[in-house]
């Protein structure tokens, strides 16, 4: 069963530890799955869900929570992305005494390159274990990659066209 | 051109347009960036460029969803408190309660094969999109460790290869491997020093 303060906290403390939309990824998945209170598939439900919807794609964490744990979960999500980017009006004053402090930059290098590297594999992960993989998905990544490294279509139309090569595939 | 700028701001008016930024930002984080620029600093001017990049930069230290950080902060610096309240609740609330009826709709026809064919050719172009994510996050750091010195350049390398490894691998705590990977980073700069020059 899925206890509800620790879901809370799991929630707030992956975001604490990252930053963007998608730096929560990482520790949530390895948090929810190995307490068997999410699957893959449900990952990638709300990953999908984050991109396509409006609004910033940290919100795939609000459809992940309703997925595992209904309203009271999208609540919890919603504000375990939202409260801890609200420290950025403190921080923004302690900034100009602090950001030549090489440790401190060191640490936040640090923990970005490894959230960084980590991103991918999670995502890609969650999409292998809830769907497989096979040529076609190889391509239709590659393919991604190769439009949005272009900067000249848009990503909602990179997904679009997404869902259209995935029709036409698995259907 | 841009020296001076209208100092009325409140938190209502941050409300309506960053109600209209986050409705019309379908496909995330980069849509809500051009938006914003465009609205904040081009139309509307009030905010200069330079203090458009500043409220980037502050943002990428602080834990969350960037863009509501450049909400809050952007907010703050126009209207105080009720800026910040205007921007970020103009950003979330009508978002987030779309977010909510797609997630229940989504779980409602999952299992219809069409859906889930189209889903699946969704979460493969998405996981391409992270790659790209990840890519534009690792360069201007490495550029920038690079700048100071070739050691730092080598070792930002290391941590996003051994990163991606070992969750690749699974074995250790991911937050172990954070905490590590920003410890070490910190200690790494601090004791390695620029070569001697003009200080920046």
């Amino acid at each position: 069963m899925i206890d509800a303060p620790t879901l809370a906290w799991l929630l707030l403390r992956a975001t604490l530890l990252s930053s963007g939309g998608l730096g929560n990824l990482p520790l949530l998945h390895q948090d929810l799955v190995s307490r068997h209170w999410a699957s893959d598939r449900d990952f990638a439900t709300a990953l999908v869900i984050g991109q396509v919807a409006p609004g910033p794609n940290g919100l795939w964490v609000v459809a992940l929570g309703y997925l595992i744990y209904g309203l009271p979960g999208a609540i919890m999500a919603t504000f375990a992305v939202t409260a801890p980017a609200l420290l950025v009006v403190p921080v923004g004053h302690l900034h100009r005494r602090y950001a030549d402090n090489r440790a401190v930059r060191g640490f936040v290098r640090g923990l970005a390159l490894a959230l960084a590297g980590s991103v991918p594999v999670i995502f890609i992960r969650v999409a292998y274990s809830s769907y497989g993989f096979d040529w076609a998905a190889a391509g239709i990544m590659v393919g991604a990659i190769a439009l949005i490294a272009s900067r000249r279509v848009p990503i909602i139309a990179v997904l679009a066209l997404g869902a259209a090569a995935g029709v036409a595939v698995y259907r | 051109m841009t020296e001076a700028r209208p100092a009325s701001a409140d938190g209502r008016q941050l409300l309506s347009l960053w109600t209209r930024i986050g409705l019309q930002s379908f496909g995330g984080g980069q849509a809500v960036q051009l938006l914003a620029y465009e609205e904040l600093v081009d139309k509307r001017r009030w905010l200069r460029p330079e203090e458009w990049a500043e409220a980037w930069g502050v943002c990428q230290l602080v834990p969350g969803i960037n863009v509501v950080a450049v909400a809050a902060l952007t907010g703050s610096r126009l209207a105080g408190w009720p800026g910040v309240a205007g921007a970020v609740s103009g950003l979330m609330v009508p978002s987030v309660i779309i977010t909510l009826l797609m997630t229940v709709a989504f779980s409602l026809i999952r299992d219809v094969q069409l859906v889930r064919a189209a889903l699946q050719g969704i979460v493969f172009a998405a996981a391409g999109g992270s790659v790209m994510i990840g890519y534009r996050l690792i360069r201007p750091i490495l550029a920038a460790s690079g700048a100071e010195s070739a050691w730092l350049l080598w070792f930002g390398g290391l941590v996003v290869l051994t990163a991606a490894l070992l969750a690749l691998s699974g074995a250790v705590p991911l937050i172990a491997v954070l905490i590590g990977a920003g410890t070490l980073s910190a200690i790494v700069s601090a004791f390695l020093r620029p070569p001697a020059g003009p200080p920046e």
